[in-house]
């Protein structure tokens, strides 16, 4: 029987998970929004799998014997899936691309709230950067903006591509981006131009803030949620004056690199579809051991606790 | 009587120096806790908006010895010789306290080379306003700064020793960033132990000798200005063929750490460079990413390395 692996990636906006098999080869995927419902999301996500291999009628040749979580829920979900890699964004994105282009150097990736820049030389990142605390010029960025002008985020892409005018929109910060896309379009700019100004600021702000100092060299690849947006695709390509790679599953690089992880670990666990029946909650709790107050986590399963974090001594009563 | 030193800011890096000088002129020391949430958050109650993290934790701090002893000591730091400068909230902060707090008894000194203050008479003017003679404070200044010079030299020596006894394969990271970042409880310490947590060895460029010969710091820019980021840099020259990696700290809003960090980082070439701000509002997440991927790099990069050669 084949070998599978599970790869869940668990951002703010979105949660993605794949299963793939010993080659690499992505058979099951599956993305949906993740709804500030970590826990939910993921019971989803691992139904909505099980559904997709029924379907397919493969469910009874899965044998998944290794679970990788990434993004910024990973541990709460790694102690949910009882995974055994639990690895930030920046590798497993790094190795699930370099799975497919083994050749990248540059890897542009706009998420929910964090944007990256990776730089990998001769297939080992070497360097890398990461957006400050502020999630300007970020997915979030994008769908506030989105609901404000009452487009599906979807769209954006395909209106700004209708522009050729974009409006000049400032995407340093987010409110000054809302007063300045008021002030556009009371003095008559249309939606297109509005929308292309956005995707273009998105860019902008990046290279300036993210990319600022870092050589971009060929082959770039670009992905994160925001990759789906082909107006932002076209304003890097113009910006950096080279051909930008967006994969057909760019937004599934890091499920697919943590399942690698998962896979390279050598730790095998069966895995099964049946999470989605178990009951999980988190209690959060203030520790009350010193004046520090730590903001406990507990993790039930059932009812019964099996992961704890968030104290910073070993001071914690609770 | 009491003296009172708050545990935040220079106190970092004067502490033995300090404590040695009280205790020489007869008086007992109290020092205030090490930083915790309610310090943090009473110091962003009493501070102004504007100011940096640091400087609110100082008032915090201060706060916490407020009522505990019969005087606090906050010296006032702007000049020192070779035109070195320090940044203005080192300058401000015994206004800023004595005007935010009502009834607190504070001693104070003026180092203020520019102005022709020079570091010895200071303190024989603090031994002078707390009723000590002329020569007991001179011999108490004395003392305390040469176990100031044996600290400092001391800790200098230890790290050199661990560091030339380093396995080639450990990561070894230099901490760049004041000692009143980094050794802070709050603000350095989660760091450093997560970083630690992960295996990596802690180099810390805060720590070097008391003098150091020619002006290393130079070798980086020619056009620093503050004497502590000259310090930093120094410890950058010193240690930088040892390191895998450099980790930066700063505090929001820190006016000359924002411009001396980003010239570092355009500035040195080979080695993989982190920056970190701290605010508030921290969560632990972020910044757990940025250090599990910034040791992941390291990491790697080293594994890349062994094979090639």
């Amino acid at each position: 029987m084949s070998k599978h692996y599970l790869g869940v990636d668990i951002g703010s906006i979105s949660t993605k998970a794949i299963v793939m098999d010993e080659n690499n080869n992505i058979i099951l995927d599956k993305y949906i929004w993740t709804q500030a419902n970590p826990i939910l999301a993921t019971k989803t996500i691992i139904n909505d799998l099980k559904k997709e291999a029924e379907d397919k009628g493969i469910v009874d040749e899965l044998n998944i014997v290794g679970v990788g979580t990434t993004g910024s829920a990973r541990k709460l979900v790694g102690s949910m899936l009882d995974s055994q890699v639990v690895k930030n964004e920046i590798t497993a994105h790094a190795i699930g691309t370099l799975s497919i282009y083994p050749d990248v150097r540059t890897i542009l990736e706009i998420g929910g709230q964090d944007s990256k820049i990776i730089i990998i030389q001769d297939g080992v990142v070497v360097d890398y950067a990461m957006n400050t605390l502020c999630a300007a010029g970020t997915g979030a960025f994008l769908s506030s903006q989105a609901q404000r002008l009452g487009v599906k985020i979807e769209d954006l892409g395909d209106i700004s591509l209708k522009s050729n005018n974009p409006s000049k929109i400032a995407a340093k910060c987010t409110v000054f981006a809302e007063s300045d896309l008021v002030h556009k379009a009371q003095i008559g700019h249309t939606k297109e131009d509005i929308i292309a100004g956005l995707c273009k600021a998105v860019v902008s702000n990046y290279l300036n803030n993210v990319g600022k100092g870092k050589n971009i060299y060929d082959k770039v690849v670009f992905q994160g949620g925001v990759s789906k947006n082909e107006g932002v695709t076209r304003y890097f390509k113009e910006a950096l004056q080279k051909e930008v790679y967006v994969d057909k599953n760019s937004h599934l690089m890091g499920a697919l690199g943590v399942a690698i992880l998962a896979r390279k670990s050598d730790q095998e666990k069966k895995f099964n579809f049946d999470i989605s029946e178990q009951d999980f909650i988190t209690k959060g709790s203030e520790c009350s051991g010193c004046s520090n107050n730590c903001e406990i986590i507990k993790v039930y399963k059932n009812g019964n606790i099996i992961d704890r974090w968030g104290n910073r001594c070993e001071n914690s009563k609770t | 009587m009491k003296i009172g030193i708050p545990n935040a800011m220079l106190s970092h890096k004067y502490m033995v120096l300090w404590e040695s000088f009280f205790k020489s002129l007869d008086f007992d020391v109290v020092i205030s806790s090490k930083t915790n949430k309610e310090i943090l958050e009473n110091g962003i109650k009493y501070s102004n908006d504007e100011s940096c993290l640091a400087s609110k934790i100082f008032l915090g701090h201060v706060q916490d010895l407020h009522g505990k002893c019969d005087y606090i000591f906050i010296p006032r730091h702007c000049s020192f010789k070779n035109n070195d400068v320090a940044c203005v909230k080192f300058n401000a902060l015994y206004d800023i306290c004595n005007n935010t707090f009502n009834n607190l008894k504070i001693v104070t000194c003026d180092f203020d080379y520019n102005r022709g203050k020079k570091e010895i008479s200071e303190y024989l003017n603090i031994g002078k306003s707390l009723g000590r003679s002329y020569f007991k404070t001179f011999r108490a200044y004395i003392k305390a700064k040469n176990e100031y010079r044996k600290y400092c030299n001391n800790k200098y020596e230890n790290q050199n020793e661990i560091l030339k006894n380093k396995n080639k394969k450990d990561n070894n990271i230099l901490i760049v960033s004041h000692p009143y970042i980094t050794h802070d409880e709050i603000l350095g310490r989660p760091i450093v132990n997560y970083l630690e947590k992960m295996g990596a060895n802690i180099i810390y460029a805060d720590i070097i000798p008391e003098k150091v010969k020619g002006d290393l710091w130079s070798n980086i820019s020619k056009n620093i200005y503050w004497k502590y980021s000259k310090e930093l840099l120094t410890g950058i020259e010193l240690y930088k063929e040892y390191i895998d990696g450099i980790v930066f700290i700063s505090v929001f809003s820190c006016g000359p750490d924002s411009l001396v960090t980003d010239l570092c980082i355009r500035k040195i070439k080979n080695i993989p460079c982190l920056n970190l701000v701290l605010d508030e509002l921290n969560s632990d997440t972020g910044m757990q990413t940025r250090l599990e991927s910034f040791v992941d790099v390291i990491t790697y990069k080293k594994k890349a390395g062994a094979i090639n050669e």
